[in-house]
């Protein structure tokens, strides 16, 4: 009878350990649990490309002036610039108007009024952060992790290689004179470079 | 005496009393993923040196890249009265509960290099930028290997955000150029032990590589080992992340081709601070602080030394 009793309560106790420590809930549910929670950085970027930016034209810095002043006072050309960190890379927001002179498969050149070195709108290879981090309108704070913010700079460099540049590039021709709205990146530690790459966030052909 | 004189001295020897009692030297906890990595141990040891510096005793934990032990750590450092834990977290989800459950007891938590991933549970974050920097070790890949060539890519922990920012900003270069192509991505926890055990792997399986990526500088090590021992290490170009002692004094010696210079110093000393801003009653802390990274490569090694800049 105690052996009954026994392993009776032995067996209740097992069930009941058991019943309580396996949860069994249908995948779909946790998947869309997950979802729910998930960054959508395509959408943040296509927002911010076609809203954030647009509505704050005055961020964006004359390309031909910050050129006068890297040279003639660096300190005060970086006051204006931006980044997610406190290091040496640096990126600016910048607008301008220039004439094509050169296309070739990774650029198109620019003569931009009143700088003398020339501007190159890349093309090919939209890489780095200067499309998330130029304008100092994005900031790490606003995301749960750097993951998010890091995937961002993806998503608008997808949307810079597949919807900015290919219509311009469709049409762009030397002799064409160029309104635009893009990044750069430059270092504090080197002089001001002989050529400036842009990466291109509006392109407009006059 | 008189009443009043009474009332002073006894007034007096309260306050004393209650100075003594607000003097307690403050505790401060470091938990760090792992001892295993000479890098954490500077990472640590530095904190440690600046908590002292500051006033405040302080002991270190190894969480042994085990989430149940890091919880270990915090159920006893809760239960133990410290007043504040300087932490580099093993899992940037899993660690999350943990540090949770130190700001229920009132204890503030300043998270050292990894993330986890909450804004509001860690009173600041001080992180590396890893993807930043492995953007521009990815220009360099590209330009070392003239845009063509096999390689191999080691990840760190999967569980920890720096892996994926390392990665992540590595392939936001790289894959712009289809005559790079990575033919194994594998997994080998940050460790160089494992790290040369997966490279001999890779190699059977793919003898004809030109390239490495390597999440740490601990696994670069490791497959630089696993390459020597092949009769490949000549011609593979090797990457690390840290700015570990041991890879600064390889690429100096001609064998790993770069790393990045994380700043361990700055980011533990900032960690105290930030602790020993809080015990003054500052709370407005940067949610996430991102500190910046440096390529160092045979270009630029004079500059620095191991976890730093030359001074």
């Amino acid at each position: 009878m105690k052996k009954w009793m026994k392993y009776t309560s032995l067996g209740v106790v097992i069930l009941l350990a058991g019943y309580n420590s396996i949860y069994i809930r249908r995948l779909s549910e946790v998947r869309a649990a997950a979802k729910a929670g998930t960054f959508e950085a395509a959408t943040y970027a296509r927002h911010f490309l076609d809203v954030t930016l647009p509505a704050h034209p005055d961020k964006a810095v004359d390309l031909a002036g910050l050129s006068r002043t890297l040279t003639t006072d660096p300190a005060r050309a970086f006051s204006e610039s931006h980044a997610q960190n406190d290091g040496n890379n640096r990126f600016f927001l910048v607008k301008g108007s220039g004439r094509i002179t050169r296309v070739d498969s990774e650029y198109i050149y620019l003569n931009v009024e009143g700088m003398s070195q020339p501007v190159m709108l890349a093309t090919r290879y939209i890489i780095g952060t200067a499309a998330r981090d130029g304008s100092g309108l994005i900031s790490v704070d606003e995301f749960t992790t750097t993951m998010e913010m890091n995937s961002v700079s993806e998503e608008l460099n997808k949307l810079i290689r597949t919807q900015v540049v290919p219509p311009f590039v469709r049409v762009a021709k030397a002799g064409d004179r160029v309104l635009f709205t893009g990044a750069i990146e430059l270092q504090k530690n080197k002089a001001a470079p002989d050529s400036l790459e842009v990466t291109p966030l509006n392109l407009n052909i006059q | 005496m008189r009443p009043v004189t009474i009332v002073l001295l006894t007034s007096l020897l309260l306050m004393g009393c209650s100075h003594g009692g607000g003097r307690r030297p403050k505790k401060v906890a470091i938990i760090v993923s792992t001892l295993n990595n000479p890098w954490f141990v500077f990472l640590a040891e530095t904190a440690a040196k600046k908590a002292g510096e500051l006033g405040y005793s302080s002991r270190i934990f190894d969480s042994q890249n085990n989430t149940d032990l890091e919880s270990n750590h915090f159920d006893n450092v809760i239960a133990t009265g410290y007043d504040a834990i300087l932490f580099n977290p093993t899992d940037a989800q899993g660690s999350v509960t943990n540090v949770k459950k130190a700001k229920d007891a009132g204890i503030p938590v300043f998270c050292m290099d990894r993330e986890i991933n909450s804004k509001e549970a860690a009173t600041s974050q001080i992180l590396s930028d890893s993807y930043s920097a492995c953007i521009d070790l990815g220009k360099l890949f590209v330009r070392t290997l003239h845009k063509k060539g096999n390689y191999v890519e080691l990840l760190g922990i999967v569980s920890d955000n720096n892996t994926w920012n390392r990665s992540k900003g590595f392939h936001s270069v790289v894959d712009n150029y289809p005559g790079l192509k990575m033919v194994a991505q594998q997994s080998a926890d940050f460790d160089r032990n494992k790290a040369m055990e997966v490279m001999e792997s890779i190699l059977q399986a793919h003898p004809d590589i030109d390239g490495v990526f390597c999440g740490n500088d601990a696994m670069a090590m490791g497959a630089w080992q696993a390459l020597t021992a092949a009769g490949k290490a000549g011609h593979v170009k090797v990457i690390g992340f840290d700015g570990a002692e041991d890879a600064i004094h390889s690429i100096k010696d001609g064998k790993l081709t770069a790393t990045a210079m994380q700043f361990p110093k700055r980011i533990a000393e900032l960690a105290a601070t930030d602790a020993d801003e809080y015990f003054k009653g500052k709370r407005d802390f940067a949610k996430k602080l991102p500190i910046p990274v440096e390529v160092v490569s045979s270009e630029n090694i004079d500059n620095y030394t191991a976890y730093g800049k030359k001074e």
